[in-house]
């Protein structure tokens, strides 16, 4: 070894040392990655995640960009010869999916694309399968949940899951009144599902919500009238 | 008897201060945060998402043009100027300047940024906005990000010319960003082990600079773990140490 290589040889395992220093770190970090970015559950296509790459740190803000517009789809639809622009409608699911890839924690964009797809296109098991995304996502937003319970009550007709995501929105409700909405979901589908007293259950834990006893108690009386016509109808 | 390090730290943030590019960047930087805090376009909710974002963004923007504008300036600069020869004929090592532009360089940034992070975490007070404390360490993960920008930048100026060093310091961050569609897009195409290891090489080896970006986090209210804060900061550290050899190991070669 020369006297001229061996400072080379020094330069270049101090380099390998400090690489490894990286690599190790940065395998420190990976387990926290999916805690603080918006990768947490999320899986991306390939497009999404070259969409991601390529906006790096802007995202968000493209994001809400994007969410500009889709609002003004939404709120303030163009009218043309007296018509509404089809093109608008047509332009709006395409721009919330894009939303959701920038910012999967962008909860109005999943919940007004649900019920669109449902509501609007016509599409309920696209819409069930987006809120379900949007749900993963973000499983603690109340409004996902009691979307995603309207879609499979009143268009898929799957009345054991839509009671099961009405009763957990009824868990994450911030406020009374959300409380209330989420139950009463839970008992107007146990209702349509012809459970009598499961609903009058649900009616009956709307009466435990200060201010609500009044409703409650009117509505536990329709349901046994609307149960007994039933039966009544039934016995004829 | 003060640190020739700690001399050319002052020194470079006071050659920072004496550009009108900096306050300037700073003071645009600020007019835009301030402005959009009054913007109201959007439902209650993501209207505060909405100032939340762009204070980031522009923090970000600003950081990293200010950080590219005063490294690029400094040592590239001043080899291209040939005041190099007054500071080299002082009695200091080349790795003490090296090391000196940079502690002067993260100095001057984390200076350029404060008012911009004050006047976000100030709306985020008032506006109950959420946590002004996750909003700071949000910041501090940006200014973690220049940190590291400053010591490739050097890295790249102790052999460059400061066109060359700005160039190629962007070039590096837009490649740390697209690394992820670059490992996704190697899965996609070969499940041949080289491809997956040279995959990983890419993502472990190279800068990552995703690591320190905690906005959607801190912009939807959700907590930044301190363990990820104290990992990240080590993260930068093995990231400054390795540019801030190479570069100085560069530097100590390079004949004037």
């Amino acid at each position: 070894m020369t006297a001229r290589s061996l400072p080379r040889l020094r330069r270049a395992t101090a380099v390998a040392a400090l690489l490894a220093c990286v690599a190790a770190s940065q395998a420190l970090v990976d387990p926290y990655r999916l805690v603080v970015n918006d990768e947490a559950g999320v899986q991306f296509s390939v497009a999404a995640v070259v969409v991601r790459s390529f906006l790096g740190e802007v995202r968000g803000l493209a994001a809400d960009f994007l969410w500009l517009r889709v609002d003004e789809y939404q709120h303030r639809r163009r009218i043309v010869g007296g018509e509404l622009l089809q093109s608008d409608d047509e332009a709006l699911m395409p721009l919330v999916r894009l939303i959701t890839w920038l910012d999967p924690h962008f909860v109005d964009a999943y919940a007004l694309g649900g019920q669109w797809l449902a509501f609007h296109f016509n599409h309920p098991q696209q819409a069930a399968a987006f809120y379900e995304e949007g749900i993963r996502n973000n499983p603690n937003d109340f409004d996902l949940h009691t979307g995603a319970a309207w879609v499979d009550w009143r268009w898929l007709h799957d009345y054991a899951r839509a009671t099961a995501l009405a009763h957990d929105a009824a868990g994450l409700a911030d406020d009374d009144l959300q409380r209330f909405q989420a139950l009463w979901l839970v008992a107007h589908i146990r209702m349509t599902a012809g459970d009598t007293a499961g609903a009058i259950q649900a009616w009956r834990a709307v009466g435990q919500i200060p201010g609500y006893d009044g409703a409650a108690t009117t509505w536990i009386a329709r349901v046994r009238a609307q149960a007994q016509g039933t039966a009544r109808g039934t016995a004829r | 008897m003060t640190s020739p390090i700690v001399v050319i730290a002052q020194q470079t943030m006071r050659e920072a201060s004496r550009r009108r590019t900096l306050p300037a960047l700073v003071l645009f930087g600020c007019g835009i945060i301030v402005s959009s805090a009054f913007l109201s376009f959007f439902q209650l909710g993501v209207e505060i998402k909405f100032f939340k974002d762009i204070a980031f963004t522009v923090i970000f923007m600003f950081g990293t043009l200010a950080t590219l504008v005063i490294v690029s300036t400094q040592l590239s600069g001043e080899i291209e100027s040939r005041t190099i020869y007054n500071v080299l004929s002082k009695p200091i090592q080349r790795w003490e300047l090296v090391v000196g532009k940079f502690v002067g360089t993260i100095a001057t940034i984390a200076l350029a940024v404060a008012p911009m992070v004050a006047i976000l975490v100030f709306f985020i007070y008032t506006d109950h906005g959420g946590s002004a404390l996750e909003a700071v360490k949000g910041a501090y993960m940006l200014w973690l990000a220049f940190t590291v920008l400053s010591a490739v930048a050097l890295g790249i100026a102790s052999v460059a010319t400061s066109t060359v060093t700005a160039a190629l310091t962007v070039l590096v961050f837009v490649v740390s960003y697209l690394k992820g569609a670059v490992t996704t897009y190697l899965d996609l195409i070969s499940a041949h082990p080289v491809v997956a290891y040279f995959g990983q090489a890419l993502y472990y080896l190279l800068p990552n600079f995703e690591n320190f970006n905690t906005r959607t986090a801190v912009v939807h209210d959700e907590l930044v773990p301190w363990a990820y804060l104290g990992r990240t900061t080590l993260y930068a550290a093995a990231l400054i140490g390795l540019f801030l050899y190479l570069g100085t190991q560069l530097f100590e070669e390079r004949e004037f």
